[in-house]
């Protein structure tokens, strides 16, 4: 079942004048369970495409289809409702709420969803404790190392069971130890809640990790292996 | 929104304020010192206006006037030439539905005592009538109220303090000579002399207070004197403190010049003197001629003039009057054949009075003649009350002595008669059943055609500019500092948004809606305005408790401003409560708070998703 | 003894009438002496205030009784003037450059700080019209011999309904008057200090007047330079030249 499906996705930018063709007509399509990542250079477009997917901004030109849903048709309300409900995310600089708490961070996508608030902070745990941070939830943000404070960024994507999580470079700012740690934390959720994943990356560690490699090269595929 | 997320929204509002403790505390204060002085200012301008109007009606204007259409457009000049008679039909009309009634003549002149002269606006009226609705008899300080029949005025303390015709407060030594020489006898010397204490000084000089000090604190009684002054701390003297007890000026007097302080001696009316005791010194004082006045004024006259220029008449006169009037003037002002002036010849007294009517309305001077007038009268006493209206350039007379050529050649017309319903509670302000509407239908058809019934709020313009003047400026004031604490709170909040771009675009990452964005910033920014509001509140209404049991004492600087500032109330500014103000007040800041932070947000919210992740 | 006096009192009895009439013409003579067509002089008021003296200088011009112009010269005052005709009063000031008319109560106030008001200066109509006089009989007045008329308003209308005025029996020129308030009290006190002779009449050059409800005020008005009915062009009366 595909999950992901764009056709002949393109963005341009305009920077200082000149436009710059981040994106130039790639399709793709991603199945239920995939592990893949998208390599390549800086500025290949690889964050570009992922944003674009993740309905973080809108393609010059293209389609995606979430779910067989075509999201450019959306209105910028929906496109919220679909990222709240079915896409979870993943950055590079985890992006936790600073005055929330572990815990709350991780509830909030729940109570987004209108979840209760007793049932969302079970759920909540329950998710801190798979990603290995049992008993932290009370802790700040900043009370937290940069490994912990990913782990909570991967139990904020997972807690709401979403269809697809998008991971934006997120072993970039963890050293080796750590980014297996949690590239073997994630492998493990797409085996045992068949969530499809899809990285951006131009960490080896993660193209080795991921069934399926696509390479990107000034905006188009420059080469796709696994699948 | 959904609903269930609202808590969650609310608390990560509240959270937010955390992050800037500093910032915030700032606007909050600012917010808070608005809405303080905002109460502060409302409740003081509520108490003033209050004030003002109930002294209004108890001591100027009762609840409504029955005046000359005539009278009214000109009342700035007081035109006594406007004047109306037979009102005493009109009495017993409005007497029989339920009204009380008095007559008034109000005309200006200058009175003149034995040493000094000043302007002032005279109310000839009838004490037993006025009494029934107005209260100023009631405030006589020193003296009497006239008595019918009788060329007596009661006078305003303020002129009459001015004029010199007052018991004198605190006379200089030659003016203490004259009133024991005003004395019939010793036995009135010796009493004169016993309702005056020797007074020590008001002011000091530092030098002077530093060699006397070692001298007093060694002496019996010298201590009370370095009590009984203080050096202000503007001060360039050491002053006797306000709180001095006058009853032991004479012991400070006697310890400063036994401590060898020589100063002029100064003279203080007890204040502790009786009722009685006034009276007596206010009758030896009138016995040797210090309250004889004399009024000098001129007493306005309409009358058709016997001649007029034949250029006046022709580029003046018949310009001003209507084609009708033009035609009825012409007839009755033939040319006089050799010099061309117009001599009277209209002998049918309708068509006299439409065509006076007419030059008047016209504005023609010499339709009014000016005739000098000097009074002889005495004043038996003056009048402090309340309202500063009738302690200013003001003199009560009985109308009945001038009647005829020795005073006005009133002759029985008056420029006004009061109305108020009787019985009327004197703290109430005139109810429905006394407005203008309501007496008009109690005379029926009685009222004349040229007059009109007013109400009480028609003659006293200097209030109501004062009032409305104050109302906007002040208003306008804490306006602009409400706007400044605005300023500081969208200054607060969009620096507060641009900082968490970041963090703004992963709430949307997350799947928050815009609306649901916009409510965490507005929460965030109302809650620094109900923070500011609830302090506000709680600070005005603190300084409002004082303010409305005891007011503050300002009448140094009424001296400054005389009795002409609009409002009519004296020596103490009251707040009353303002509810519905405080309340509106807090939840105004609140809500302008909130929306300070829409632009900004509406702006972060503009921007795709992932240009805020971007933001560093 | 009787008949001495039944005969007295006869004479006098005719007298009344005679002298009755003799008063209507000592007025009508007053009237006709300060009547002119115009005048033009320069003037002198010296005010004595409150032991202080102010001196004002000002030149003059006068058409008939209904236009008149005065300028003041003085440092203090220079500039300021006024302008009477059409029976109003307007006065210009160099302060505030502005033309204002002097009406209502303003009237009652003293002219330049004066023993004058300004409404002493506005009447227009001669005394015989205005008064019914009576012959009061004469009075020594500094070594004159002087009429005594009394002059009661024939309107209780008039601005001072009592005058009474002291006539010189030679030159019949007015040596003192007084005026009155309905009441009856003295209000103003006129006192003629040196008359000329121009153009075949007593003209008053000089004299004093007393506001007796101002203590110690004494104003003197002295005229030199005076010219009897000499022509005057319309433009010495305009309000343009007012407002120049």
């Amino acid at each position: 079942m595909t999950v992901v499906e764009t056709t002949g996705l393109s963005k341009d930018y305009l920077t200082n004048g000149l436009t710059v063709h981040a994106l130039r007509g790639v399709s793709l399509s991603f199945a239920r369970g995939d592990f893949a990542a998208v390599a390549g250079p800086s500025g290949s477009g690889k964050s570009t495409f992922l944003h674009l997917v993740g309905c973080l901004d809108e393609p010059s030109a293209g389609t995606i289809a979430i779910e067989g849903e075509d999201v450019a048709s959306l209105g910028r309300r929906d496109q919220a409702l679909l990222r709240r409900s079915r896409i979870g995310f993943i950055f590079q600089a985890y992006n936790l709420i600073p005055v929330l708490s572990a815990l709350e961070n991780v509830t909030l996508p729940l109570v987004l969803l209108g979840e209760s608030r007793t049932a969302a902070r079970s759920d909540a745990e329950r998710a801190l404790a798979e990603v290995g941070l049992e008993g932290m939830g009370n802790r700040r943000p900043k009370e937290m190392s940069g490994g912990q404070q990913q782990r909570v960024a991967i139990a904020r994507a997972l807690v709401k069971k979403p269809s697809l999580i998008l991971a934006d470079e997120p072993t970039a700012n963890l050293d080796s130890a750590t980014g297996r740690d949690i590239l073997e934390l994630m492998l493990a959720l797409n085996r045992d809640e068949g969530t499809t994943f899809i990285f951006s990356t131009h960490d080896r560690m993660v193209m080795d990790y991921a069934r399926r490699l696509i390479v990107l090269k000034d905006g188009l595929v420059d080469s796709e292996t696994g699948s | 929104m959904k609903t269930a997320a609202f808590p969650e929204l609310a608390s990560m509002a509240f959270r937010n304020l955390g992050r800037h403790r500093v910032k915030t505390a700032v606007t909050v204060t600012a917010v808070a010192i608005s809405v303080a002085l905002y109460i502060f200012i409302d409740g003081w301008l509520l108490g003033m206006n209050l004030d003002s109007k109930r002294n209004i009606v108890a001591f100027e204007a009762g609840a409504a006037r029955i005046q000359s259409k005539a009278w009214f457009a000109k009342k700035d000049e007081l035109p006594m030439y406007e004047s109306f008679g037979g009102h005493e039909a009109l009495s017993a009309r409005l007497d029989e539905a339920g009204f009380d009634t008095a007559p008034r003549f109000l005309f200006e002149g200058t009175l003149l005592s034995r040493e000094r002269s000043a302007p002032i606006a005279f109310i000839a009226m009838d004490p037993g009538r006025e009494a029934k609705l107005l209260r100023w008899q009631d405030y006589v300080a020193s003296g009497r109220a006239p008595v019918p029949g009788r060329f007596e005025i009661a006078l305003g303390s303020m002129a009459a303090g001015k004029l010199r015709v007052d018991l004198p407060a605190r006379p200089d030594a030659a003016e203490f000579e004259a009133m024991l020489a005003a004395a019939a006898d010793a036995d009135e010397a010796v009493f004169v002399r016993g309702l005056y204490l020797d007074a020590p000084p008001d002011r000091v000089a530092p030098a002077e207070f530093r060699r006397l000090k070692p001298v007093l604190a060694a002496m019996p009684g010298g201590k009370d004197v370095l009590r009984a002054y203080e050096l202000p701390w503007d001060g360039d003297a050491w002053r006797l403190r306000k709180d001095a007890r006058p009853a032991a000026f004479g012991e400070l007097a006697a310890a400063l010049r036994a401590a060898g302080f020589d100063f002029q001696p100064r003279h203080t009316l007890r204040p502790d003197a009786s009722r009685t005791d006034r009276d007596r010194l206010w009758a030896i004082l009138a016995a040797s001629g210090r309250m004889d006045v004399r009024i000098s004024t001129v007493i306005d006259i309409k009358e058709l003039p016997a001649r007029v220029d034949a250029s006046k008449f022709e580029a003046e006169l018949l310009p001003a009057l209507r084609s009708d009037d033009r035609a009825l003037a012409s007839r009755a002002y033939p040319a006089d054949p050799a010099s061309g002036d117009r001599a009277l010849a209209e002998a049918d007294p309708g068509r006299r009075d439409r065509l006076l009517r007419a030059m008047l309305d016209a504005g023609f001077a010499p339709a009014v003649r000016h005739v000098n007038q000097l009074i002889d009268a005495v004043v038996v006493g003056t009048v402090d009350s309340p309202n500063p209206k009738t302690n200013g350039n003001v003199a009560y007379m009985p109308s009945d002595a001038l009647q005829d050529e020795a005073g006005m050649m009133l002759e029985g017309r008056i420029t006004e008669l009061l109305v108020r319903a009787k019985g009327a509670d004197d703290t109430a302000l005139p109810d429905p059943g006394e407005s203008p509407r309501a007496v008009k239908a109690a005379l029926g058809g009685a009222l004349p055609a040229g007059l009109e019934v007013y109400g009480w709020l028609d003659g006293v313009e200097d209030y109501i500019a004062a009032s409305r003047g104050d109302e906007v400026s002040t208003r306008v004031m804490v306006g602009l500092l409400f706007v400044l604490s605005f300023i500081g709170i969208a200054n607060t909040m969009l620096m507060a948004i641009l900082e968490r771009s970041k963090e703004t675009g992963m709430l949307r990452a997350l799947g928050m809606t815009g609306g649901q964005v916009l409510a965490v910033y507005v929460m965030e920014a109302a809650a620094i305005g109900l923070l500011g509001s609830a302090i506000g509140v709680a600070a005005g209404c603190l300084v409002n408790v004082p303010m409305v049991a005891y007011g503050i004492d300002y009448s140094g600087m009424l001296e400054n401003m005389g009795t002409d500032y609009g409002y009519r109330v004296v020596a103490f500014f009251r707040s009353a409560w303002n509810p519905p103000v405080i309340a509106a007040s807090a939840l105004v800041a609140t809500l302008v708070s909130g929306l300070m932070a829409i632009p900004p947000t509406l702006r972060a919210l503009k921007v795709p998703v992932t240009e805020s992740l971007r933001f560093e | 003894m009787k008949r001495t006096i039944a005969a007295c009192a006869l004479a006098a009895l005719l007298a009344i009438p005679a002298l009755a009439q003799d008063a209507a013409a000592i007025l009508a003579h007053v009237d006709s002496n300060e009547g002119y067509s115009s005048i033009s002089y320069k003037g002198t008021m010296t005010i004595e205030y409150r032991g202080k003296r102010f001196v004002k200088t000002f030149e003059s011009v006068a058409r008939g009784r209904n236009e008149s112009w005065v300028e003041f010269t003085n440092p203090e005052d220079r500039g300021t003037r006024y302008l009477k005709r059409d029976g109003r009063l307007y006065v210009w000031s160099p302060d505030t450059e502005e033309v204002m008319l002097i009406s209502g109560h303003l009237l009652k106030e003293s002219m330049m700080g004066s023993d004058l008001s300004y409404e002493d200066t506005i009447d227009s109509e001669t005394l015989s019209a205005r008064y019914v006089p009576a012959l009061k009989g004469t009075e020594d007045v500094d070594g004159r011999k002087a009429y005594v008329l009394e002059l009661i308003a024939r309107k209780k209308t008039e601005s001072y309904p009592k005058q009474v005025l002291w006539v010189d029996a030679e030159t019949l020129s007015v040596l003192r008057f007084e005026l009155y308030a309905l009441s009856g009290a003295r209000l103003k006190d006129y006192r003629l200090v040196r008359s000329e002779l121009i153009g075949g009449r007593f003209f008053p050059v000089e004299f004093e007047m007393r506001d007796l409800l101002r203590k110690g005020s004494r104003t003197v008005f002295a005229m030199r330079e005076v010219q009897l009915d000499v022509p005057l062009p319309d433009s010495a009366f305009s309000m343009r030249r007012l407002e120049q």
